[in-house]
């Protein structure tokens, strides 16, 4: 790409020309300068800015993007606005008014290309992950350019679910990109900012991942005070969270409601988090005889195996089947 | 005294007059077993084989015997059986026994867990009478034992020890098997490592005996549960080639054609004494060596005990080391254990601390369209279960684990938990509502004529394994174990036999991050790596002199397991371990002097093998 069209492209960016992707929500962010990353694979500078909401809370990263995607001559660059969360979780992106992404022989992308891209940007798990760009194309069976004189390969069937047709290389850079290294630039510069506020916004993510980081840097003393925030946090999180929230708390809290009111949630808990309460409390007699006898005023929410295994705790530690 | 003379008097006279008057009959026994198939695979959790009414939903064809009757008379019937999913509904696995012709009053398979339920009463003439299972329901309807007796009273024994010798008295069994067979290399375990590990031992000059619970060899790649083999074959592609699969979709039953050539390549080796229907139950050890296993028959109950220098543990379970005294482990350890953290996938890859969240098994099922339109029962039973899920096949992801469920004790519990999946998700894929449907039309249930429902229509089960296809289970540890350290920063090992450059894949159930998913859909995380090796001490046990190990039960840890536990790298290791037994024998030496003494020789017949 010229430098003058690179020119022409940063003064678009800086001046907010934009226009959303269907699946983003158009609002303009309070946002400043948080440090440069350089995209090794092509050299590409990219500054990343942190935005805050309107109290003032750092709420999620940006970036503008300008790259090559291709080992051709078949597609244009990729220019993009990506967002990520505080814990560098790619969130979502958007595109700029006159630069639409561009698939096989520079057709545009259709809207429903979009949410196929965000999709798959937002699978941690894609098979992208583990495949080089050689896996991309089965150069083996040729596709005839119609615009250019030149052929590419076509796509194997086994990771067209992870990538846009068409779109092969922009799949795979903007996802390797937004899923690299600077997730742990963006967590690094959350970290070196953090604070109550922060956290809180953190773990009441709807990202189990951003959920996950924030119970890392949840103090024991953290549990005591916030008690109720972590309550919360159990309620509304997926079981991974909810279970590894369970594992790292300290139990039993020193103030007995507070234990009533674990307790309380665990009819709705999933079997996951009931498994792993349950093995604190076979392995640790303080939480055992704290919550054992508690135990007793919720037996519905307990599994025949899992009661069972309760009763064994009732008998390893001594303690009395009398009901609190 | 004199009263307790009296009572051993009488307690003698009715112990004999019970055991002329009484007979048990092993329901895996039947001469005719009809549409119902044997079922091996929860013998140390249940006590026994048992018949399995596998209809996909349609009743089979009755199993019938003929016993022999001593004394004419009014005789009381009992089944062994369970009721697998008890619920406010009927149970699915129903069956009534019938004698003669007559159906007892009774149907079976309503209590929850394994017990005795009573089928009835009928009038016994003196010699062969016929008896008969018929199922009611074609939906795993299950018949352990049948007990018959004259007297009415009798607690039969529920307790697995005191049913394991009451079962023993009634067949008069002896303690030393009825055979006793000695041979250089005893393999048990006849999936794709057990295969390679005879064939390399076997090509090695020794006298080989491998012993399977199945009538086919493949274990995970069999025809009765196919997943195709994965991984390179490494320093053993000629042998390896002899038992792999070609890469068809899982589940297919292009399986059978692998199969095929796997039974008959094994065939030629003359010096492998082949035991099929064989389910090893014991291992004799003293002196931290095994002296011999004893295995059973699947049906028939035959006893063989095999005695050998050498044993060889690919049961995947891990169970000859287990009974040995072998170290083990189990579960996901702690990331902190052997320093396993991604940070990528965090608590998902590895737990910070040690917990039974294994990978879990799958069962694989498949369907096809009978060209008419075919119905499928309800099954409120399944419905638990699956919520609105609906498919019409299965794959790899379909597997199941939990943190309570222990992939060995509970295989039981796991297997029928996929089947409420299977069933309940076909149900819903035959009975799928269109979105649009107007409120009228589904009050009056007209058939809708939208053309995925007329698909729908058409589609039956063609196949669904009864067997369970694990990734994981117990892992017998050896002078090495293997961890994902080793495959992230390939070492150079100089005892390194088996070879592998697969990405290392661990699988999480799919609804840790999203309950919107069932509890039975996993999903695969891959950390790429380069081509790493394995240690020879992985393969055998450290603390049991004489025991190899190959197939997922080898010296690894839970993700170290994440990477070679595909079947062309676990045929690496049984054919790695077959060679290492002739060196042992040539030598008279144990597994780990092959390390430290031998290396070179044995390194140089690998490669003279290739």
């Amino acid at each position: 790409m010229q430098l003058p069209v690179l020119y022409f492209i940063s003064i678009l960016l800086a001046g907010g020309f934009l226009v959303s992707n269907p699946k983003v929500e158009k609002r303009v962010d309070d946002c400043k300068e948080a440090f440069e990353f350089i995209y090794g694979e092509f050299e590409v500078n990219n500054q990343v800015e942190i935005c805050f909401d309107s109290a003032g809370i750092p709420e999620r990263y940006k970036s503008s993007v300008n790259m090559p995607v291709c080992d051709d001559t078949l597609c244009a660059n990729v220019v993009l606005k990506i967002y990520w969360d505080l814990a560098g979780n790619y969130q979502s992106f958007d595109t700029l008014t006159g630069f639409p992404l561009t698939k096989f022989d520079h057709k545009k992308f259709s809207s429903d290309d979009y949410t196929k891209l965000d999709q798959i940007l937002k699978n941690r798990n894609s098979m992208l992950r583990i495949l080089k760009m050689t896996d991309l194309l089965d150069k083996s069976v040729k596709v005839q350019s119609k615009k250019v004189d030149a052929v590419t390969g076509a796509t194997p069937v086994t990771i067209r679910k992870s990538i846009v047709e068409g779109a092969v290389y922009s799949s795979y850079t903007l996802w390797h990109f937004v899923n690299g290294s600077i997730k742990n630039q963006i967590s690094n510069f959350t970290l070196d900012n953090y604070s109550e506020e922060v956290s809180r916004r953190m773990l009441l993510s709807d990202n189990y991942e951003t959920q996950l980081f924030a119970l890392k840097y949840f103090s024991e003393v953290d549990y005591e005070i916030q008690s109720e925030l972590i309550f919360q946090v159990i309620t509304q999180s997926v079981p991974l969270v909810k279970a590894n929230t369970i594992i790292k708390m300290p139990l039993p809290f020193e103030e007995s409601f507070k234990n009533y009111k674990l307790l309380s949630l665990f009819p709705e808990l999933d079997n996951y988090s009931k498994s792993i309460f349950i093995n604190r409390v076979l392995t640790e007699r303080n939480v055992a005889e704290e919550f054992l006898p508690l135990i007793l005023n919720h037996p519905d929410a307990f599994s025949k195996k899992q009661l069972d295994q309760i009763n064994s705790a009732f008998t390893k530690f001594e303690i009395s089947k009398k009901k609190n | 005294m004199k009263r307790l003379n009296i009572f051993l008097i009488c307690f003698f006279i009715s112990s004999l007059i019970a055991a002329q008057n009484s007979i048990l009959i092993e329901a895996e026994s039947f001469k005719n077993k009809g549409g119902w198939v044997v079922d091996p695979q929860f013998v140390e959790q249940m006590g026994s084989p048992y018949l399995l009414a596998h209809g996909l939903g349609i009743p089979v064809e009755n199993a019938v015997t003929d016993i022999k009757i001593e004394n004419s008379g009014l005789y009381h019937v009992w089944a062994r059986t369970k009721n697998w999913v008890p619920g406010n509904w009927e149970a699915p696995g129903r069956f009534l026994i019938s004698v003669d012709g007559e159906k007892l009053e009774n149907e079976l398979g309503k209590n929850e867990g394994w017990n005795w339920e009573y089928a009835g009463k009928v009038n016994l003439k003196k010699g062969k009478n016929e008896l008969a299972l018929h199922d009611v329901t074609g939906f795993e309807g299950r018949c352990d034992a049948i007990y018959l007796s004259t007297i009415n009273e009798q607690q039969l024994p529920e307790n697995l020890k005191e049913l394991k010798q009451w079962r023993a008295e009634k067949k008069g069994e002896t303690i030393l098997p009825e055979k006793i067979l000695k041979y250089d290399f005893v393999v048990v375990g006849g999936g794709i490592a057990g295969c390679a590990a005879s064939i390399a031992a076997a090509e090695h000059g020794l006298k080989v005996a491998l012993i399977h619970d199945r009538p086919v060899l493949g274990g995970n790649a069999s025809s009765e549960i196919r997943v195709h083999t994965l991984g390179i074959h490494g320093n053993f592609e000629r042998i390896l080639k002899m038992i792999d699969t070609e890469h068809y979709p899982n589940g297919s039953a292009e399986a059978f054609k692998d199969e095929e050539k796997r039974m008959k390549n094994m065939r030629k080796y003359e010096n492998i004494d082949l035991f099929l229907n064989y389910r090893a139950y014991a291992t004799h050890a003293e002196n931290n060596s095994i002296n011999s296993v004893d295995a059973k028959h699947t049906s028939s109950g035959e006893r063989i005990r095999f005695e050998a220098p050498y044993f060889a543990d690919c049961t995947g379970d891990g169970w000859i080391g287990y009974w040995a005294g072998a170290e083990y482990s189990y579960g996901r350890e702690a990331a902190s254990e052997y320093g396993e953290t991604w940070e990528e996938h965090g608590v998902l890859w590895s737990p910070e601390i040690a917990d039974n969240f294994v990978m879990g098994s799958s069962v694989l099922w498949g369907t096809e369209n009978a060209g008419k339109p075919v119905d499928f029962p309800e099954v409120p039973w399944a419905m638990d279960v699956v919520g609105d899920h609906s498919s019409r096949k299965g794959e790899w992801f379909w597997e199941y684990s939990s943190n309570d469920l222990n992939q060995i004790d509970d295989a039981e519990t796991i297997r029928d938990h996929m089947f409420c999946a299977i069933y309940g998700s076909f149900y819903n894929y035959k009975n799928q509502i269109p979105e649009d449907i107007h409120p009228d039309q589904e009050r009056i249930n007209k058939r809708n004529n939208w053309p995925e429902q007329l698909k729908a229509d058409s589609i039956q089960l063609k196949w669904v394994s009864y067997l369970v296809g694990k990734r994981e289970s117990r892992r017998l540890v050896g002078d090495y174990i293997f961890t994902f350290n080793d495959a992230r920063e390939p070492k150079d090992f100089k005892d390194a036999v088996v070879f592998e450059k697969r990405a290392v894949d661990v699988h999480y159930q799919m609804n840790l991050v999203d309950e919107n998913n069932p509890d039975f859909l996993s999903e695969a995380m891959f950390y790429n790596t380069k081509t790493y090796n394995i240690p020879y001490r992985s393969f055998y046990s450290k603390n049991i002199n004489n025991l190899f190990m190959a197939g997922r039960n080898f010296s690894c840890s839970h993700i170290g397991l994440g990477g070679p536990r595909v079947m062309n790298t676990t045929g690496q290791m049984g054919a790695a371990v077959g060679i290492a037994a002739s060196v042992c024998k040539k030598h008279q030496v144990n597994p780990r002097d092959i390390y430290t003494t031998y290396l070179d020789e044995y390194l140089q017949l690998i490669e003279n093998q290739k």
